[in-house]
């Protein structure tokens, strides 16, 4: 897919959608893969993603995450230790970027610079996922997955918050990856749709086949 | 926002194999954070090793106060580590040479016989008139019953009186006091005074006979004169002198530690040199210091394994519980071999923490103990007692086995499935 797409990955929960994500920000390893193009750099090699599985090499794959993705789970996935300033830094602080006012910029922009200073307790759960959002960009990774980022959260808030997903994902050239069940909040945000097939070859494998609807995006 | 642009290495380097300092900084950082965060749960494993702790610290202050209090009055007094011949011998010049350049020796002078080391000595200008029969002992520079304070007697005119002497003659350092020696020489009895200064008296408490501490000079002295022979340095007549390359019937020995005792009496009895020592006492001080560190040991080793076994398994269920938390920091980059230190870190802090205050009450106790019993057992000593290394063996001690127990806990972080974790 091009860099700054923005894909949305339809289906009810237990899908199977998780597994494809979870897969995709390495996370989770293929029993079976054939091939994993990832260039997150324009005009600079693949990662072997394939060849880190098969050799174990889990530091590789940390490594490759830290810096090239960013992920949003469905709740909030905030440290309950750490003030909501200093989880959002958090991605930064891994990789040793600078920049205090990173932080700052996103909050503002997703509307919760008041709560920088308190625990992720203190905060409502739409708060919350403003924060991981906040979180999943401070690194300023190519590729943001979300997982149902909005599923928890009212359908309003959750309008508001899918469309500022998108305006942030576009000013930053960022891809975007979200599964999500609601098709037409969406569409209507601009992603572009995708379904998937799952197929049980057994009881314990399953393989994923991600097709494009007909559907583009307005 | 503009995009930064942010320069990394290369997609194909790998991270660098150990934690560097920003990231152990902030992984014990994250660590710290979620320790304090959860303060009543770390407050109670905090008390839960100090209670631990508090016990061991006390038993070994009392154990190691008890030994002290036995010890002490040994290592202190040089008498304990005196060595005496038991019967008359044959000793050269040669032999005390060799002996004086031994480690484990102190101290070692030649002493003549017996039967010539005895001589009466009375106070001239006393009203009291009192005389009495002292033995000579040699002394030399070095003398450990002389101790820093008292010079050595040198040369044929001074000497130090032991305590009881100058009590008995009324006498104190700078009188002058005088020996009376006796000989029978061809049938006739003849008498010489031999004028003395006194330089200093002997603490009471090293040495309780009636003695007259000279160098060894002056004992030679009185043994020639008693054989016989003259002394043309105190005007004494007589026969030839007897060359300078002389043997002696016996010596006066100081090993150098109480250890030292026992070592020198199996050289000496090697030698077919049978002597006297307080080995009796020493070792008998020393068993029961190495028994009562058998018990000791034994019931700490216990305490410690029971402790660990408990905290161990704390540590893997909070890992457990966590284990959505180190399934997001795994998520968000961090590697597998840099969250595992999350628990031990989390250990040594509780382990730290238990420490002060384990020493803080360990104090507590030792006053109370030492108060309780100042009268009765101590004798005036205190029955409890630790010292700084002590404690900072301890604490050492507990940071290890609070780590190592944690490395069980860092064990299951990193078997944890970040995916099975994060649902």
């Amino acid at each position: 897919m091009p860099r700054g797409a923005k894909l949305a990955l339809i289906g009810e929960s237990g899908s199977g959608k998780s597994t494809l994500l979870e897969l995709l920000a390495m996370i989770l390893k293929p029993s079976d893969a054939e091939r994993f193009r990832f260039r997150p750099l324009a005009g600079e090699a693949d990662l072997d993603v394939v060849a880190a599985w098969r050799d174990e090499a889990s530091d590789r794959l940390s490594a490759w995450r830290s810096r090239h993705i960013g992920y949003v789970l469905q709740h909030g996935g905030l440290l309950p230790y750490l003030t909501v300033r200093r989880n959002i830094e958090l991605s930064r602080r891994l990789l040793e970027l600078g920049g205090g006012d990173v932080a700052e910029d996103l909050a503002a922009r997703l509307g919760i610079e008041q709560q920088l200073d308190k625990l992720p307790a203190a905060l409502s759960v739409g708060q919350r996922q403003r924060a991981a959002i906040a979180r999943a960009l401070a690194h300023e990774p190519p590729i943001v997955i979300a997982d149902e980022p909005t599923a928890a959260i009212d359908p309003l808030n959750a309008e508001r918050i899918t469309r500022l997903l998108a305006r942030l994902a576009d000013e930053l050239d960022v891809t975007l990856i979200v599964a999500s069940h609601a098709q037409d909040l969406m569409r209507d945000a601009g992603f572009t749709l995708l379904t998937h097939e799952v197929e049980y070859a057994d009881d314990v494998s399953m393989s994923v086949c991600v097709s494009s609807r007909s559907t583009a995006a307005a | 926002m503009t995009r930064a642009v942010t320069q990394h290495a290369e997609n194909a380097v790998e991270a660098p194999p150990g934690p560097t300092p920003t990231r152990a900084r902030l992984v014990a950082g994250l660590a710290f954070d979620d320790y304090r965060h959860e303060w009543v749960l770390s407050g109670c494993s905090v008390l839960a090793l100090a209670a631990v702790l508090i016990p061991l610290l006390v038993l070994f202050g009392l154990r190691y106060g008890i030994i002290a209090n036995l010890l002490d009055p040994l290592v202190e007094n040089p008498r304990y580590r005196e060595i005496s011949p038991v019967t008359s011998g044959h000793f050269t010049p040669q032999w005390f040479e060799t002996m004086r350049a031994r480690d484990d020796v102190a101290f070692v002078v030649p002493r003549t016989r017996s039967l010539a080391a005895t001589i009466r000595v009375r106070k001239p200008d006393s009203d009291v008139g009192r005389i009495v029969d002292v033995e000579l002992i040699p002394s030399a520079a070095g003398d450990p019953v002389l101790g820093d304070e008292l010079e050595a007697p040198d040369g044929l005119r001074t000497a130090l009186l032991s305590a009881s002497v100058a009590e008995r003659l009324g006498a104190a350092a700078g009188d002058r006091v005088e020996g009376i020696v006796t000989r029978t020489r061809g049938g006739e009895t003849e008498t010489v005074r031999l004028p003395l200064e006194v330089a200093g008296i002997a603490p009471p408490a090293a040495f309780a006979r009636d003695g007259l501490f000279v160098s060894g000079a002056l004992l030679v002295a009185v043994e020639d004169f008693l054989d016989g022979r003259a002394v043309p340095e105190l005007g004494w007549a007589g026969s030839a002198a007897r060359s300078a390359d002389r043997a002696f019937a016996g010596f006066r020995m100081y090993a150098r530690t109480l250890d030292d005792v026992a070592v020198l009496r199996a050289h000496l009895l090697d030698q077919n040199i049978d002597v006297r020592t307080s080995v009796a006492d020493i070792s008998l001080v020393q068993t029961l210091d190495r028994n009562l560190g058998i018990v000791y040991w034994i019931i700490a080793g216990m305490a410690i394994a029971g402790y660990c076994l408990s905290f161990a398994t704390s540590v893997w269920a909070n890992v457990d519980r966590k284990r959505r938390e180190f399934s997001v920091l795994r998520l968000i980059g961090f590697r597998t071999r840099d969250i595992v230190w999350f628990p031990i870190v989390q250990a040594a802090f509780t382990a730290a923490a238990a420490w002060v205050l384990a020493c803080g009450a360990y104090f507590a106790v030792e006053a109370l103990l030492n108060g309780l019993f100042a009268a009765s057992i101590g004798g005036g000593e205190p029955v409890c007692r630790i010292r700084a290394w002590h404690l900072a063996f301890a604490l050492v001690l507990t940071l290890v086995a609070a780590t190592l127990a944690a490395a069980a806990g860092g064990y299951r972080v990193s078997q944890l499935e970040p995916s099975i974790g994060l649902r």
